[in-house]
């Protein structure tokens, strides 16, 4: 056990293995409310989504076909946005792995950063198509 | 006047048999066994007349049940379905209690080790029960699931047994109508019968029952000959036999017969 303090934030697991989200970056854990489509979106947005009084964006990180799974509203760059496709494991304190940055042990195994950034990426370089539901 | 007539009847149809040797005695015991199965034949449709509305009775109130408990078949679906959508609630508020658990659990994260392990301990707790509530909620539902199917077969085997009621009830319509048509058949068989033969059952019957008696009574006769002097038998049956002659010839002298010596 390290001296370092204990990372608290979100254990979910994603593609069969599990990851962690920051508590700095997660806002709170909802169900699911009903997702507006938008039309021309790119893949990764489902749509938009009204929780707790404001709008979000929703993204499904599974990359699978979309099922019922909480949605974890995130502040990243000081934008609000929604997540689904993944199954919330675990809150709570964890202790930290320093092998890689924003990772943690979780159940005996490590448990890196959920890629929130490469998300980001992803959705800001792919181009909206007219047409496309 | 109706007693002579059957007496004149009776004893006009036992001397034809009695005149017309082998052949008219034949002939006679014929109708006998014919007026026997017609009467036996009218029991039978009558019988059977009764048996069709007993059936049809007994199929009316088959079906009556059958629409009770298919009524009530429909009320038990009709809960089951009202307390599936209870379960789905309680399955749903327990999802959102186990939500609710998360965000405390971060929220506790959140204020650090020390300051928010009540709020991670509390949070924990929570989630473990809302787990076991809906893992239980998700069995009864599984439970509702099979009994709504088992329930809907039972109906299915209502709606079987309505049908099947319904053919016999048809079924026993039309024995009910055969059973009517055969005895107005019966009824003109015997008024046929009786026009070509001149009896009526109850002639038959009694000229049968005679016709048994007189065998009887040659038999025993035949057994006492040649054992008994003939003038004592003659003197032991004349009280009897005198009367039944008298009958016979007083009967056959009314229709121009000759009394014999």
């Amino acid at each position: 056990m390290s001296d370092a303090p204990k990372r608290g934030g979100v254990l979910v697991r994603h593609d069969g293995a599990l990851k962690f989200l920051p508590a700095s970056v997660v806002v709170r854990i909802a169900t699911c409310p009903p997702i507006s489509r938008v039309p021309g979106a790119p893949k990764p947005v489902l749509g938009i989504a009204y929780t707790s009084g404001e709008i979000v964006p929703v993204i499904d990180v599974s990359g699978a076909e979309a099922r019922a799974t909480p949605l974890i509203v995130c502040r990243y760059l000081g934008e609000p946005v929604g997540i689904v496709g993944c199954d919330v494991v675990e809150t709570g304190l964890f202790e930290p792995d320093t092998s890689a940055e924003g990772a943690v042990i979780a159940r005996g195994a490590p448990a890196r950063s959920l890629d929130l950034a490469a998300a980001f990426a992803k959705l800001q370089s792919t181009h909206w198509t007219i047409g496309e539901a | 006047m109706a007693e002579r007539q059957g007496k004149n009847r009776f004893f006009r149809l036992w001397r034809r048999n009695a005149a017309g040797g082998k052949g008219a005695a034949r002939s006679i015991t014929e109708e006998g066994a014919l007026w026997a199965a017609h009467g036996r034949a009218q029991v039978s449709a009558t019988q059977a007349a009764e048996a069709a509305e007993r059936a049809a009775a007994s199929n009316a109130k088959q079906r009556a049940s059958l629409d009770a408990g298919t009524d009530e078949t429909r009320s038990i679906a009709a809960r089951t379905e009202e307390i599936a959508r209870h379960v789905t609630r309680l399955a749903d508020a327990f999802e959102r209690l186990n939500v609710v658990a998360l965000n405390a659990g971060l929220e506790g994260a959140r204020l650090g080790e020390a300051a928010g392990k009540p709020l991670s301990l509390v949070s924990e707790e929570v989630r473990a029960q809302a787990d076991r509530g809906a893992e239980s909620a998700r069995e009864i539902g599984r439970v509702i699931a099979d009994f709504t199917r088992e329930i809907a077969g039972v109906g299915a085997r209502f709606d079987d047994a309505r049908g099947h009621g319904a053919d016999a009830t048809q079924q026993a319509s039309t024995a009910a109508a055969a059973a009517s048509e055969s005895t107005r058949a019966l009824a003109e068989l015997g008024d046929r019968l009786r026009s070509a033969t001149g009896s009526d059952p109850e002639t038959a019957q009694a000229i049968a029952q005679a016709t048994e008696h007189a065998r009887a009574l040659v038999s025993a006769l035949g057994t006492l000959s040649g054992r008994v002097p003939r003038a004592l038998l003659t003197t032991a049956l004349r009280p009897m036999l005198e009367p039944l002659v008298r009958s016979l010839f007083e009967e056959e002298g009314d229709e121009g017969g000759e009394e014999p010596t």
